[in-house]
């Protein structure tokens, strides 16, 4: 047995809360939103999306920043060495995201065959998605929950290695980084540009496709940031 | 009996303060070590470094011949168990048990649910609803459980009354005398692990003053009382290592007295006090407490 | 377990009396190492020096795969031992203390010869 897989192994220990835990939420959100939405009935409603599929998206990524808070000290600490939790951790991460991904994709379906789910309700498939290619409609909803599960881990290990003070400074840095892009933007009158190649960008390419950079990004930097922390 | 450890020359700083200063010792297999000294002395830096969780500043630490960061195969013949063991919040004792089964290729099960009910614990609470003695009681399960070869305690007994303590020290050895591995141990609790430990290793703020067998360390401290006198012609043949006096009788404490001046002690009404090895480790220790025995 | 000697000379010193006082009879298994170990509350290999320190004097065998036993002939080498070092264990605190207290030689005398009879 690798190193890898002993640490997927403990991270699937209790296994709830690895791989049901978020769908629960997911579930909640649902019920809750079907419910007001019959309520209310469909002509009330101006935009007949609820919004609610983003909770999935937010647990995971509360989830995954977990996965290292709290699994990164004991793993490592008993005996794992950093670069067997990572590997596990990420392919945990993503294992996560493919079935997450699939079970909403499998709502939207259900939602799309129900017509709304009986009431008109647009949750599992915002912006009709389904529309595309079976396995383009998959990718659209699993490329983003793999890019929020690395957030969340980048964000775990910064916080692993250099603890509150971390946090402050990659908030810090993100606002002069990502402010500073802006500010350039504005400098050469690029926002007309920016947002009309945002709007050409079709729903997949740019959740599917574009997504895919921030993701590896933040995958191979928090295995940067982690090879430093201490247990 | 071959080496598993060699630590040569370490140094660990934080910021400006040295924490491990030049420490060099080796340690043998199937051995119980020992590791002692004073709040702060550098034990548990000392541990984090033999077990890849810290580098040191300068230094070189070699566990079954390679450097042990981030090394999977020595690590998993590892196995450190810490005073302030973190758990992941939603484990139940069962979880944090079934975990560490997969981390050791040498885990007992049947052994590990035999301490479970020694120990008294309650299978399926949260680990972070556990008492203190009951939380270091989890650790203590992990660690003997793993039969790693290579086994490091860091205080394992906060927390733990008298009879759970001496459960542990029952446990360790009825284990260690079927399964014989390498055992490090720090404590404070010197006196209660003196029948244990084969061998101690002393830190002092950062220093290693101490290496050496626990018998011999043991016969190694003396104390002698007598008149002041006559005390003082023993004393010159020993390294003093503390005084004490009321009215014409004077105690002192010394390293190193040969079988001449104890022979010599006898005939001038000196007597010798043998001290145990809380007793001789205090008196090592720099600073040990005025007056206190 | 006294502080004043090593714990492995006490574990031979209490075989030894085992088998001078008879209730460990030449030929008979002494218990194992783990076993001692586990009575006592020691380190496995502590007790095994104690047993090595008689087995290198000639007091215990060992019978390979079975265990340790006591030689044919140890109680009464040990008992001589005793004897030998009695003068020095046990007399010599007897002067010292009878001259601190004044006693003489005739009064200890007369003293053993009081104990005889009592």
């Amino acid at each position: 047995m690798t190193s890898t897989l002993r640490t997927v192994r403990v991270l699937l220990t209790n296994w709830y809360w690895a791989l049901l835990f978020p769908v629960t939420i997911l579930l909640v959100s649902f019920v809750v939103n079907l419910v007001i939405f019959a309520a209310i009935g469909r002509a009330a409603m101006q935009n007949s999306w609820t919004g609610g599929l983003a909770s999935i998206y937010l647990v995971q990524l509360a989830v995954s920043w977990a996965g290292v808070r709290q699994h990164f000290s004991f793993t490592v600490g008993l005996n794992a060495t950093r670069r067997a939790f990572y590997s596990g951790l990420t392919l945990v991460v993503l294992a996560q995201s493919v079935l997450f991904g699939l079970f909403v994709y499998l709502g939207a379906w259900i939602e799309r065959a129900t017509d709304g789910w009986g009431v008109g309700m647009k949750f599992f498939d915002p912006a009709s998605f389904l529309d595309h290619h079976a396995l383009s409609a998959m990718l659209i909803y699993i490329v983003p929950m793999a890019l929020v599960s690395c957030f969340g881990v980048f964000v775990g290990a910064v916080g692993k290695r250099w603890g509150t003070f971390g946090f402050f400074g990659f908030s810090l840095a993100s606002i002069v980084v990502f402010g500073g892009i802006a500010v350039l933007i504005s400098l050469l009158h690029g926002w007309p540009a920016v947002g009309s190649w945002f709007v050409d960008q079709s729903a997949l390419s740019l959740l599917a496709g574009w997504a895919l950079v921030p993701t590896v990004l933040l995958g191979l930097g928090g295995s940067a940031v982690l090879r430093r922390a201490i247990p | 009996m071959s080496t598993v450890v060699e630590v040569d020359g370490v140094v660990r700083r934080f910021g400006r303060m040295t924490a491990l200063d030049e420490v060099s010792f080796s340690l043998r297999a199937n051995t119980i070590y020992g590791l002692l000294g004073r709040n702060g002395a550098g034990k548990s830096t000392l541990m984090q470094i033999m077990n890849g969780h810290l580098l040191a500043t300068s230094g070189r630490v070699a566990v079954l011949g390679e450097s042990p960061w981030e090394r999977a195969a020595v690590r998993a013949r590892m196995c450190l168990v810490r005073e302030n063991q973190l758990y992941p919040d939603q484990f139940r004792v069962h979880h944090a048990l079934r975990a560490a089964s997969f981390l050791f290729p040498g885990w007992d099960e049947a052994y590990a649910q035999s301490l479970v009910d020694d120990f008294q614990l309650p299978r399926s609470r949260q680990v972070k609803k556990l008492s203190r003695g009951m939380l270091t009681a989890v650790g203590i399960v992990i660690g003997l459980a793993s039969r790693a070869p290579l086994t490091f305690f860091d205080e394992p007994y906060v927390g733990l009354d008298a009879v759970a303590r001496q459960l542990f020290y029952d446990r360790l050895l009825a284990d260690y005398a079927e399964h014989p591995r390498t055992i490090v141990l720090s404590t404070h609790l010197i006196d209660e692990v003196a029948n244990l430990v084969e061998h101690v290793l002393l830190l002092d703020r950062g220093r290693l003053i101490v290496d050496d067998d626990a018998d011999h360390l043991r016969g190694a401290v003396t104390a002698i009382t007598g008149p002041a006198a006559a005390v003082d012609r023993i004393a010159a043949s020993g390294t003093e290592l503390h005084r004490a006096t009321v009215g014409t009788l004077t105690r002192a404490t010394l390293r190193g007295l040969d079988d001449a001046a104890r022979g010599t002690a006898a005939e001038l009404g000196v007597t010798l006090e043998p001290l145990s090895l809380q007793q001789a480790i205090v008196s090592l220790t720099a600073n040990g407490m005025e007056g206190s025995r | 377990m006294d502080d004043d000697r090593p714990i492995f000379v006490q574990i031979a010193e209490q075989i030894e009396n085992a088998i001078i006082d008879g209730s460990l009879a030449e030929e008979a298994q002494v218990p194992s190492t783990n076993e001692l170990a586990a009575f006592h509350r020691i380190n496995p290999a502590t007790a095994a020096k104690g047993i090595n320190e008689l087995v290198d004097d000639g007091i215990l065998y060992k019978k390979r795969g079975i265990g340790m036993f006591v030689s044919p002939g140890a109680r009464a080498r040990l008992q001589q031992r005793r004897r030998d070092q009695f003068s020095e264990r046990y007399l010599r605190p007897l002067i010292v203390e009878a001259t601190k207290l004044g006693l003489t030689a005739s009064e200890l005398k007369a003293m053993i010869d009081k104990w005889e009879t009592r």
